[in-house]
């Protein structure tokens, strides 16, 4: 009984040691890109880490096929940008805009041009969450420094010139909006 | 007016996009993956004794009534046969 169990911890360890490296690499390398992917679309801290965890538990699900994939940061990003429209779902987007522009205003002293700053966040979140699902995502994605617009359209399965179209297109609509 | 709006923009679009992760969240995302690939291997080893024990009880069935049905054709055939002789 005594070496059955010494041998299966073996087995266990020899997988683990096959599969950790790669996914601690993942993990090291991508997990504050993703926690910034889906802050963007949850404004929360504790669900944005919950979205990431839940990124790489799909990674270890989908271990065997890691090696076809080509360009696994667009593909991560992906997942994450999913992950966190899923969540968005189950919440109003006017209760995150509430909190995020609070939080942000917490960071700022509470003058008056802090308070009307925060107005303004408030109506440019706003105007966020009216912009068509591609343009916005389009926008977010494009102010994550680390994502080339090549990587964008790979996120998006559309071509490069289509993302700047929608982020141009984004802009616009933005400034309108706020400028109502 | 279309400067300050996209100043606006821009400073949303930075605090959105610009989020540091909360202290320790790698190591507590290394920790779930680890405890959940131990769950997966515990589950798998635990499902692979009772396929086998099914797969035993099977094959064990079925070569058992394989010979039963043999012994049972070959004592009648040998009572035909010594009846036939008889006659």
């Amino acid at each position: 009984m005594e070496v059955i169990g010494e041998q299966s911890l073996t087995v266990f360890s020899a997988e683990w040691a096959l599969a950790e490296p790669d996914l601690a690499v993942l993990v090291r390398d991508y997990s504050g890109l993703l926690y910034r992917v889906a802050f963007s679309v949850v404004r929360n801290a504790a669900e944005a880490e919950d979205i990431v965890q839940d990124v790489f538990l799909r990674v270890l699900e989908h271990q065997p096929k890691l090696g076809s994939i080509v360009e696994i940061r667009p593909w991560l990003v992906r997942i994450a940008w999913n992950l966190a429209i899923d969540r968005t779902r189950k919440v109003r987007p006017s209760q995150l805009d509430d909190l995020f522009a609070a939080e942000l205003l917490s960071r700022e002293a509470a003058t008056d041009q802090a308070l009307a700053g925060s107005e303004q966040t408030r109506r440019v979140l706003r105007a966020m969450e009216r912009l068509p699902p591609r343009e916005r995502q389009a926008l977010l994605l494009s102010a994550m420094e680390e994502l080339s617009n090549a990587e964008i359209a790979a996120v998006m399965n559309r071509s490069e010139s289509s993302v700047r179209s929608l982020i141009f297109r984004a802009r616009t609509r933005l400034r309108e909006r706020i400028g109502d | 007016m279309q400067n300050k709006h996209d100043k606006a923009i821009d400073k949303t679009l930075a605090a959105l996009t610009g989020a540091t992760p909360p202290e320790g969240m790698e190591a507590r995302i290394q920790q779930r993956l680890h405890y959940h690939a131990a769950a997966e291997n515990a589950s798998a080893r635990r499902a692979l004794p009772s396929l086998r024990g099914w797969w035993y009880g099977a094959l064990t069935g079925a070569a058992a009534a394989t010979l039963l049905c043999c012994v049972v054709l070959f004592a009648f055939h040998v009572r035909l046969d010594g009846a036939e002789a008889q006659a």
